[in-house]
């Protein structure tokens, strides 16, 4: 090859040069991370996970009754307080609505009636709840289903 | 003559004693009811809109604005609902009456139904998106009724005692209410609770019972739906297998009727959205218990298993 050789590096630069940008371009390429195959989620199938109902009164009632959508689902009747119950029920997105009444005996003095309802289903607490009545409470604890993560 | 004066003496006496009491003016029968059961013998209590009329359409006439102008008290509904001749009551009245709009001391909630895409035709008494119906959630009536408590107290300080005595009462007897409602709710199942009614008066009593309201017209019944909103309602309609739709009782029932055929559901019964009744719901409480009971008996059937 004749001529300057100044001439000739900058000629075999610039062909260096133009073989160097795709290949910095094949060498600094990222792929876009394949997701992991993520299934279709399914809709939350309810659970069957049991609901537990712990109920506190002093002096406790003679008698409680939970009711859902007018059908009796659970009576309770204790002699040691709190008394708990389990439903195996399961818990829709809309929640449910618990009818909860307890009746004391005419015998008790107290003038006032206190029965606490706490709700739980595996540990996590669903509602919790006080009534107040005389003689009888007969009032609603509605438990909402938790938020889907 | 004795029993000539003994009669006249009675009859000044009697005069004296209705003059003593606050002479008060309910812009509705339903904030009527809720002045009589805090004022009882201490107030006369008026209402201005006779029962049964549709509270959007009313205009006031000449013999209103004089009925105005002697009240001592004139309760509004407010969060707009007077907001197209409140101006020319109050300029009229003068110097007259102290007006009180217990919807001022409700948080107002936005309509739960309110859609911009809607077609909306809005009438005189539009009242933008919040909802006025607040009497339709006992709480905010138990706010009201504070209220007007106050309002009587500092009127006639001498009835103190029976106007905090009066609220007290009947702040227990709407918490019964309140009470009695959850339990009888509870009838419906959750997924259930789907109220289709004329127009959009129910947002607060959805709100506090976990009801969806799907109204056929907006906040005003003066709102006139589109084919297009109606359409889309009969779809939902269809989809949410609605089994029971309710009319107003003060509202034409055309547009519900002929949604019933479309779809399917029947007419629940008849709902009062704000007007009280003639003949049943004559009070606020017998108005809510006339209502819970309609809307239970509509809806507690699943559509699936109506004759």
């Amino acid at each position: 090859m004749t001529g300057s050789p100044l001439l000739r590096l900058i000629f075999v630069l610039a062909g260096l040069l133009l073989l160097a940008i795709p290949a910095w371009r094949l060498a600094t390429r990222t792929q876009p991370l394949q997701p992991d195959s993520i299934p279709a989620s399914s809709p939350a199938s309810p659970t069957a996970d049991p609901i537990a109902l712990t109920f506190t009164a002093a002096p406790g009632p003679e008698e409680i009754q939970v009711q859902i959508s007018g059908s009796n689902v659970a009576t309770v009747r204790s002699v040691h307080w709190p008394a708990t119950v389990t439903l195996p029920i399961t818990l829709p997105a809309e929640g449910i609505d618990l009818v909860i009444s307890a009746t004391w005996a005419q015998t008790t003095e107290a003038p006032v009636h206190a029965l606490r309802i706490q709700a739980t289903r595996n540990a996590r607490s669903l509602a919790d709840a006080t009534f107040w009545g005389t003689d009888s409470v007969m009032d609603v604890v509605t438990l909402n289903a938790p938020p889907q993560p | 003559m004795k029993s000539l004066l003994f009669t006249v003496l009675l009859v000044g006496m009697a005069l004296c004693g209705a003059e003593a009491r606050l002479n008060v003016l309910a812009m509705n029968p339903l904030l009527a009811d809720l002045a009589k059961q805090v004022g009882g013998d201490a107030v006369s209590v008026t209402s201005l809109i006779p029962p049964g009329q549709d509270l959007h359409e009313f205009s006031p006439s000449p013999g209103d604005i004089s009925q105005v102008r002697h009240a001592r008290i004139v309760f509004l509904s407010g969060l707009g609902l007077e907001a197209g001749f409140l101006a020319k009551l109050q300029s009229d009245s003068q110097s007259g009456p102290l007006f009180v709009s217990l919807g001022d001391a409700i948080p107002p909630m936005a309509s739960l139904a309110h859609d911009d895409a809607h077609d909306h035709d809005h009438g005189e008494n539009a009242h933008g998106t919040m909802d006025p119906h607040w009497w339709q959630s006992i709480s905010n009536v138990r706010i009201a009724v504070r209220v007007i408590r106050d309002t009587f107290i500092a009127a006639d300080p001498s009835q103190t005692q029976t106007f905090q005595t009066r609220a007290a009462t009947f702040d227990r007897q709407l918490g019964e209410l309140s009470r009695w409602i959850r339990v009888t709710v509870a009838a419906i199942p959750r997924d259930r609770r789907i109220l289709v009614t004329s127009h959009d008066a129910f947002g607060y009593f959805a709100r506090d019972y976990g009801f969806t309201v799907r109204p056929v017209s907006g906040l005003s019944t003066e709102d006139k739906p589109s084919s297009q909103s109606v359409r889309v309602l009969i779809a939902a309609i269809k989809s949410d297998q609605v089994g029971a739709i309710f009319l107003e009782n003060a509202e034409n029932p055309k547009v519900l009727t002929e949604i019933t055929r479309e779809t399917g559901a029947r007419i629940g019964g008849t709902l009062y959205a704000g007007s009280l009744g003639t003949k049943e719901a004559t009070t606020y409480e017998d108005m809510m218990r006339h209502n819970v009971t309609t809307i239970v008996k509509g809806l507690r059937t699943p559509k699936s298993k109506q004759e």
